[in-house]
């Protein structure tokens, strides 16, 4: 099968997603942004350089799998947590998504794969049903301030309303070892598509160095 | 009976996970055990170890409802009881913190601490964390263990202290009875050894600022009450982070700071090595800090409780510091890494990289405390009864992120290009790289001042405050040890004078108060003493006031007791005159005549007479303040005083000269004898009295002596409290200068950049090849090494073809628009034409906010490449040509002409017409090798930030002028010519041309843009000249920063 009837057939598939959605109106997931808009005509699949930022807005204990409501927006101001910048090189197959972090466009996580020579932060896995995704990263170890601590983050979201190559939802990133009880930080995460990267990307990765 | 006993270095793990932590996680409390019972070693994770207790709301407290583990224990040995087991806990804790605030207090700059003096201050030019210390400065003894003998092992010591008391006392908040404490005699009684105050008061009496009742403006000891555990757990916190703090600065302001020899200022590149070392201890000193307050955060105390659930704002600001300071000192890591070690220019990515990795680090490192700090400001206690302290304000979750903005602002700069100055490094400055004329930088800058001169001044004046600075170093540092010798000379000399006196020594006391109080003391109490010192020997007033045991064994003491011993002397001179007194008062010749006594020939007393005056004689020799003056106030001692003349005489010779004539004696040897003795007695006495007084003379002069050693002891302290050496606002001074030169070597700094930034762009050279880096200016720590640096720079471009040498030729070119703009070629003159003048209409613009008449605004890119526009203008030997760039008018060559446009017309009568041009965009120069490379000039003023109007481009150079119409005027024309240019590469991607159609006076007639024939840009230029040959791809290769 060539790349093109690939492409089609994987369209078709997710308007035929898309159309299920829309006609049984499953209710959106909470908290996130509308992120498929009605009249989206393109189906998308998660493949290629996504580059953006988490604007940080609360952080508790927990884990991010936990429900972690958000605080009373009548109670005491929020600290300005301040934003990360995220990037991602994923991989759609029919077993899910995959990919990694790219180190490029953020600061905050190390070297934890090196593909073909080139660097990348930890490793996400998850799915993508044409309108959905929901990623998980590996869980990470490192030392810091004299402590084993480990990290492992979360992105629910979708597609931006009417915005096909951006990436909105919601970002929860769950630290153990900083004291006696796991805690995560919970933001919005904001990602656009940046460049394509091959299929074989997990094996051969190409790396846009622009 | 249970017993708790302290073995050195063995740990015992109470309750659950780490309750133990407590009761001993130092070197304490190593064991417990039971009478009965053989004693039980306890090492972590026994099982048999852990503590255990009832939680419950009825506790141990006698206020209800106050929740409490009750009888906590452990199966090794049992229930812990309030005598002897919590109070040796509490007396374990409290000599711990003792030991820990005392390095620390002692390491502080306040109150003239000789460590600090020795080893903070002396950082600066000894980094001495493995010199030997003088663990005695610091604290007692036996605060430190066997081996501890360098400052690091000291600090460690404390620090390990500090951080054992507080688990210490986290168990002590969560299972002691308090109440017990506040009732024992021993915590709430007198003081024990050591301290001044009672250890706890009935109720909390801590205050950690007291008001000074005095008002004198001094801030006061804070009170203390060692029986608040959650308070001392807190202190023993914030001493273990303040130590690594104090440190931790100090490391960093010698990185930051100015690299003193003590002749002169140290710089470079073994600097910045330097910087990097202290950079990375300081870092170090700041994770240990950290790393003491965090541990807090997950040591359970076995009620739920964690020992971070005492901690409020104070703690967990300095966790946020620790945090931030990492940070900071990881950035200046991660900068000072982009341009260590850069040999070559394939080296440049290799130390980006590093200094990438290094901003990750500090990035990563900030960011997960950062979910640490705000969750914990969002967390709640875990356990019931532990909300004893405060949760994290919000505040410090978002200072922390302001810090991480800034350390990814700062790895930005590294991956947008930019330097440490900030500079995009792919910008040139529009500013010549010397001045049009020599410049003299005692004067404004005449001419046009190059960057290189501009530079070369902004070194100089550097050197001049940096000469200052110097001076005022060498100032401070001579006046700080002026002051340290004062100190010296008082501690040793009159301190020690005034202790031997007094009995009092400085030594033995907390303070200088404490001191000052004791010898007081002592002056009032031998005083006291000194007023029974002439009572008789049988009264025991004396003795009995010199027995009070407030009276210190000093000589003052000693010279009291000499003084009574004198006083002792004459007593018993009394009694044998008392003796003699009856003797010959009772003999048989008491009515014998005395012919000669005292040397007085003559006299008719009897026997009885003489010894009558003698008796009276002594026994009216008075001790008092004003001697014989008040015994001759009573008629018995008025006699006495009759003879106190000749007494004197007597006194002064020998007693055998007191001769003694008797007449009509029975036994006339015998009384002869007696008076002889008798006379002798009156000398002893008055000599006694004498050496009485001078004895007392030297008692008060003791004592006078002792109180003015310790006014000068109290004057210097004083003085050294006061010192201009002392005032910070002197050091403020010192501290401005270095400011102020800090200010001028970073500008200096930056000006030499651009000039060497700006010579490559002028010479088309790579100053790499000529082994010149630009990245060197970021090591320069010093104005020498900026001089050494603008020198190194002159020297190679001096040298350099391209150089006032080598660019020895001048020509002015013209370019047809139509041909070389338009690509007008080979067409007959008429299609010529009209195609030029449809390529005008194309180009021609009607637009108000130009001008009211059409323009003709057109865009011209001129390439230097083969086949470009210049190799059509320059039809011969173009290869040969290199460094093309337009003049200024006259200048730099005489002939030069700068820019200027002629208009062809079939029109008449139009003579000129307003033109502008703008040059913006990349630049191009052909190289010496034959390489084109290209630039970006932009406004310097730009680059170093200061004002430029927004809506002006700073990359590009715009000048309107006069166009010439059918060359009514010579281009050499002042009007018609622009010398904006000068200096500009003469290619450029960014050209743009407008002509004004409309008439620039009245009464001349507006310009039809669709008459016109052709335009012509005449650029007026500077060149060097070459042999042809095609270069090597590695001579195209530019790479710095």
């Amino acid at each position: 099968m060539d790349k093109n009837k690939r492409t089609i057939l994987s369209r078709v598939f997710a308007l035929l997603v898309i159309g299920l959605l829309l006609s049984s109106n499953l209710p959106q997931p909470t908290g996130m942004a509308r992120w498929l808009g009605a009249d989206r005509a393109q189906p998308a699949s998660l493949n290629g350089a996504y580059i953006g930022k988490v604007e940080l807005d609360y952080a508790m204990p927990g884990e991010y799998s936990d429900p972690l409501p958000p605080p009373d927006p009548g109670g005491e101001p929020l600290p300005d947590l301040g934003e990360i910048g995220l990037g991602l090189q994923l991989t759609q197959s029919e077993s899910g998504v995959e990919g990694y972090v790219g180190l490029e466009h953020t600061l905050v996580f190390t070297t934890e794969h090196t593909v073909r020579g080139t660097a990348f932060g930890p490793m996400v896995t998850g799915s993508f049903d044409g309108t959905n995704f929901s990623l998980v990263s590996e869980r990470v170890s490192l030392v810091s301030g004299g402590k084993n601590l480990m990290r492992q983050f979360q992105l629910i979201g979708g597609l931006a309303e009417g915005e096909e190559k951006r990436l909105v939802g919601e970002y929860r990133e769950t630290l153990w070892g900083y004291g006696s009880q796991p805690l995560t930080i919970v933001g919005r995460f904001t990602l656009d598509w940046y460049a394509p990267v091959a299929t074989d990307f997990l094996y051969l990765p190409l790396v846009d160095r622009k | 009976m249970y017993r708790i006993k302290f073995l050195d270095r063995r740990w015992l793990f109470l309750p659950g996970v780490a309750l133990l932590v407590a009761v001993v996680s130092g070197a304490a409390l190593a064991r417990i055990e039971r009478a009965v019972v053989a004693p039980i070693p306890c090492g972590p994770g026994e099982e048999s170890c852990r503590l255990s207790g009832d939680f419950d709301p009825v506790s141990v407290e006698p206020a209800p409802g106050v929740w409490q583990v009750s009888g906590p224990g452990a199966p090794a040995f049992g229930a812990l009881v309030y005598d002897p087991d919590y109070k040796l806990i509490e007396a374990q804790a409290r000599e711990k913190l003792t030991c820990g605030l005392g390095v620390r207090q002692a390491l502080s700059p306040y109150k003239g601490n000789v460590a600090f003096e020795d080893y903070v201050k002396a950082f600066d030019y000894n980094v001495g964390w493995g010199r030997e210390a003088e663990a005695s400065q610091f604290a007692n003894a036996s605060c430190f263990v066997a081996g501890t003998d360098t400052l690091i092992e000291v600090v460690d010591e404390a620090d390990r202290n500090l951080r054992e008391a507080r688990d210490l006392y986290a168990y002590l908040a969560v299972y002691a009875p308090e109440y017990r404490f506040r009732a024992d005699s021993y915590y709430i009684g007198l003081p024990p050894p050591g301290f001044t105050e009672a250890l706890c008061g009935t109720t909390d009496k801590e205050n950690p600022d007291p008001v000074d009742p005095a008002h004198s403006g001094l801030v006061l000891d804070p009170v203390i009450d060692w029986c608040n555990f959650p308070a001392r757990l807190r202190q023993s916190v914030r001493e273990a982070a303040n130590l690594r703090l104090l440190f931790g600065q100090q490391f960093m302001v010698d990185a930051m700071g100015l690299h003193f020899s003590g002749v002169d200022f140290v710089g470079g590149e073994n600097a910045v090595r330097k910087e990097l070392a202290q950079l990375r201890a300081a870092k170090y000193q700041y994770e240990l800090a950290e790393k003491g307050l965090a541990e807090a955060l997950d040591r359970g105390l076995g009620s739920g409780c964690y020992v971070s659930d005492f901690y409020t704002q104070s703690e967990w600001s300095l966790l946020s510091r620790a945090i931030q300071n990492q940070e900071t000192a990881q950035s200046h890591i991660a900068t000072r890494m982009s341009y260590m070690d850069i040999a070559s220019p394939e080296s440049v990515p290799q130390a980006q990289a590093q200094a990438m990795q290094a901003f990750r680090q500090a990035s990563v490192d900030g960011y997960v405390k950062l979910i640490g700090m705000a969750s914990l400001g969002a967390a709640q206690p875990l356990g019931v009864g532990c909300d004893k302290g405060e949760r994290p304000d919000g505040l410090l979750a978002a200072e922390m992120a302001a810090n991480l903005i800034e350390t990814r602002r700062q790895a930005n700069e590294l991956t947008d290009k930019r330097n440490v100055f900030g500079f995009d490094v792919s910008f040139t400055p529009a500013r010549p790289y010397k001045s049009s004329v020599p410049t003299s930088c005692d004067e404004a800058g005449a001419g046009d001042r190059g960057l290189w001169d501009e530079a070369w001044c902004a070194a100089e004046y550097a050197k001049e405050l940096q000469n200052d600075e110097v001076g005022n170093t060498r100032a401070f540092d001579n006046s700080q040890v002026a002051l340290q010798t004062e100190m010296e000379e008082i501690r040793t000399v009159t301190d020690v004078r005034v202790g031997k006196t007094s009995g009092c020594y400085r030594s033995d006391f907390a303070n200088d108060q404490a001191w000052y109080d004791c010898v007081g003391q002592q002056d009032d109490l031998l005083n006291t003493c000194l007023a029974s010192v002439a009572v008789p020997i049988d009264d025991q007033t004396f003795d009995s006031c010199m027995r009070n045991a407030q009276i210190k064994d000093g000589e003052a003491r000693q010279a009291l007791y000499d003084l009574r011993a004198t006083y002792g002397v004459y007593q018993n001179v009394v009694k044998k005159e008392d003796n003699i007194y009856e003797r010959i008062t009772h003999s048989d010749d008491r009515n014998a005549t005395v012919t000669e006594w005292l040397g007085a020939a003559g006299a008719l007393q009897t026997v009885a007479q003489v010894a009558q005056v003698g008796y009276e004689f002594v026994n009216c020799i008075d001790y008092g303040e004003v001697g014989l003056a008040d015994a001759k106030s009573t008629p018995a001692c008025g006699i006495a005083a009759g003879i106190w003349a000749a007494m004197e005489v007597a006194a002064g010779g020998v007693s055998t000269q007191a001769n003694i004539e008797v007449e009509n004696a029975n036994n006339e040897q015998e009384t002869e004898n007696l008076l002889l003795d008798h006379s002798e007695l009156m000398i002893e006495a008055y000599a006694t009295q004498q050496q009485f007084f001078s004895k007392k003379s030297a008692y008060l002069a003791l004592l006078d002596s002792m109180g003015r050693d310790l006014l000068e002891a109290q004057r210097a302290r004083a003085y050294f409290q006061h010192s201009p050496a002392n005032d910070p606002s002197y050091r403020m001074v010192r501290d401005s200068s270095r400011l102020q030169l800090a200010k001028q070597m970073e500008y200096a700094s930056r000006m030499a950049y651009l000039a060497a930034r700006r010579a490559e762009y002028e010479y088309a050279a790579r100053l790499s090849a000529s082994n010149f880096r630009i990245s060197d200016i970021y090591r320069a720590r010093t104005a020498d090494d900026i001089k050494r640096y603008l020198i190194s720079l002159t020297g190679v471009t001096n040298s350099l073809a391209g150089s006032a040498t080598y660019q020895t030729n001048a020509s002015d070119f013209r370019i047809s628009v139509a041909q070389h703009v338009a690509l007008i070629t080979n067409e007959t003159p008429a299609e010529r034409t009209r195609l030029f003048r449809d390529w005008v209409a194309k180009y021609t613009v009607n637009d108000p906010a130009i001008s009211n008449k059409p323009v003709l605004k057109f865009p011209i890119t001129t390439s230097l490449l083969e086949a470009g526009l210049f190799s059509q203008v320059i039809q011969q030997g173009y290869d040969r040509y290199w460094l093309l760039k337009l003049s200024g008018i006259g200048d730099p060559k005489p002939s030069s002409n700068g820019v200027s446009v002629n208009l062809l017309t079939d029109q008449a009568g139009l003579s000129y017409r307003a033109v502008a041009m703008t040059q913006g965009g990349v630049v191009h120069l052909r190289s010496f090798a034959g390489c084109t490379f290209d630039y970006r000039l932009l406004a310097p003023s730009v680059l170093l930030g200061l004002e430029w109007a927004s809506n002006q481009d700073p990359e590009s150079a715009t000048a309107v002028w006069n166009a010439n119409v059918n060359e009514a005027h010579a281009y050499t024309e002042n009007g018609f010519r622009t010398p904006t240019f000068m200096g500009r590469a003469a290619s450029s991607t960014g050209w743009e041309v407008i002509v004004y159609s409309g008439a620039p006076v009245a009464g001349m007639p507006d310009m039809d843009l669709q008459q016109l024939t052709d335009i012509e840009l005449i650029f007026s230029t500077t060149y060097a000249s070459r042999e042809p040959g095609e270069p090597q791809p590695s001579e195209c290769t530019r790479i710095d920063w």
